[in-house]
């Protein structure tokens, strides 16, 4: 059996070799976090550990034991903010995209200062949207980004 | 990729050891290539307990542990400006947290920014085995293969730069070039994802012989010509940028 502590709760739960973050997750009830393209490549699955940004679906749990993990479930108010902006600009279509984009911008507020358009874009290169354009996304981090000064 | 077991070793010794056991073994840097491959094996051998997970300035050189992961390179100021370029782009922050530098290496694949970075900056790889070797070998022969990568050594330069073409942000690269100005003044050219691996030049003044020297072939994501002549161009900046 194996410890993890997930959004402040401890769970213990039996983890196959080889098995990956986002199966446990799900398999624990916890199913904020999605499984998009299982290639690291959409951000769908990004959860964070011991406060970095991690695609879960190729993350190793046993990796994750000993460390703190956060999921879209755990974000707290911080992610409601963020949550929020992005419901005021229209941006939700599908909503599939949404607990990963939220789970980057939260990493994003707490790892960069005072990032340019350019670095908003960067960082969150990795986190795909089948439905817009993500203007409305790039609207929002800019507002919650105003807020947060 | 499928494993029986997975063992996560605390010390270099004993990460031999399971390599060299016997079974079907694979390692695991940032386990995210490896984790598409279609195949099972017995043991993987996870690295990531090594303490290998380090960028360190020393005179004259950088040493850069095999497990840093890439967005670690990509920020810290220890890093040549050619490898953090070479890094930026690939795929996501999130798979930069995990991705290694080891990993990238050592998959020693035709498109990677991070090789042909290293090629022009002159990289040693040091390998828990067989010693230091220089990352050319490596590209070439790709080996050694049954060995353990530690750290790989950037001797210092006075100028770097790697760019590319990508059909995309974060796609692989249609083509990358990276120059190397030593702090000898010798420039250090290479071409990678020709669709081929990397390959290196010294550069002696002109763009046009590096560019006829250099093999490039057609895929789907590019005819040999169009990489050529993003080859030149790309060389050309660096080349204006270095004011060779």
């Amino acid at each position: 059996m194996t410890t993890l502590m997930i959004n402040g709760t401890k769970y213990e739960t039996h983890l196959d070799e080889g098995e990956y973050l986002l199966d446990v997750i799900r398999r624990l009830g916890l199913k904020g976090t999605k499984r998009g393209c299982d290639t690291t490549s959409c951000g769908l699955c990004n959860v964070i550990v011991d406060g970095v940004l991690v695609p879960s679906c190729s993350y190793f749990a046993h990796r994750a034991a000993g460390k703190e993990i956060v999921t879209i479930e755990g974000t707290g108010e911080l992610g409601k903010q963020i949550a929020e902006k992005i419901a005021d600009e229209g941006v939700e279509q599908c909503g599939y995209c949404s607990p990963g984009f939220v789970m980057a911008v939260m990493a994003l507020t707490k790892e960069l200062g005072n990032p340019t358009e350019d670095e908003i874009k960067h960082y969150l290169a990795g986190n795909m949207c089948r439905c817009s354009g993500y203007a409305g996304q790039h609207r929002a981090i800019r507002n919650l980004l105003e807020e947060l000064k | 990729m499928r494993y029986k077991e997975i063992i996560t070793p605390s010390s270099i010794e004993e990460a031999y050891k399971v390599l060299t056991s016997g079974k079907t073994v694979k390692m695991i840097g940032g386990g995210l290539f490896i984790r598409l491959q279609p195949s099972s094996v017995d043991t993987g051998l996870d690295l990531s307990c090594l303490g290998l997970d380090y960028i360190v300035k020393e005179e004259g050189y950088v040493r850069i542990g095999a497990m840093a992961s890439l967005r670690c390179i990509e920020t810290s100021d220890h890093s040549p400006k050619a490898l953090r370029e070479a890094v930026r782009q690939i795929s996501g922050v999130g798979t930069r947290n995990v991705a290694t530098i080891g990993g990238s290496v050592c998959g020693n694949f035709s498109f990677s920014d991070v090789s042909t970075a290293l090629l022009s900056l002159g990289a040693k790889l040091r390998f828990h085995f067989a010693g230091e070797i220089p990352i050319k070998s490596f590209i070439d022969s790709s080996s050694p293969k049954n060995d353990i990568l530690l750290e790989i050594v950037v001797p210092d330069s006075r100028f770097s730069s790697c760019r590319f073409i990508k059909r995309t942000y974060t796609d692989f690269s249609t083509i990358n070039v990276a120059l190397t100005v030593g702090n000898d003044g010798v420039a250090n050219v290479a071409i990678g994802a020709r669709p081929h691996r990397a390959v290196e030049h010294v550069y002696g003044g002109n763009v046009d012989e590096i560019i006829e020297g250099t093999q490039f072939k057609s895929d789907f994501r590019a005819s040999a010509q169009y990489r050529r002549a993003m080859a030149k161009h790309l060389l050309s900046e660096m080349v204006k940028e270095a004011r060779l």
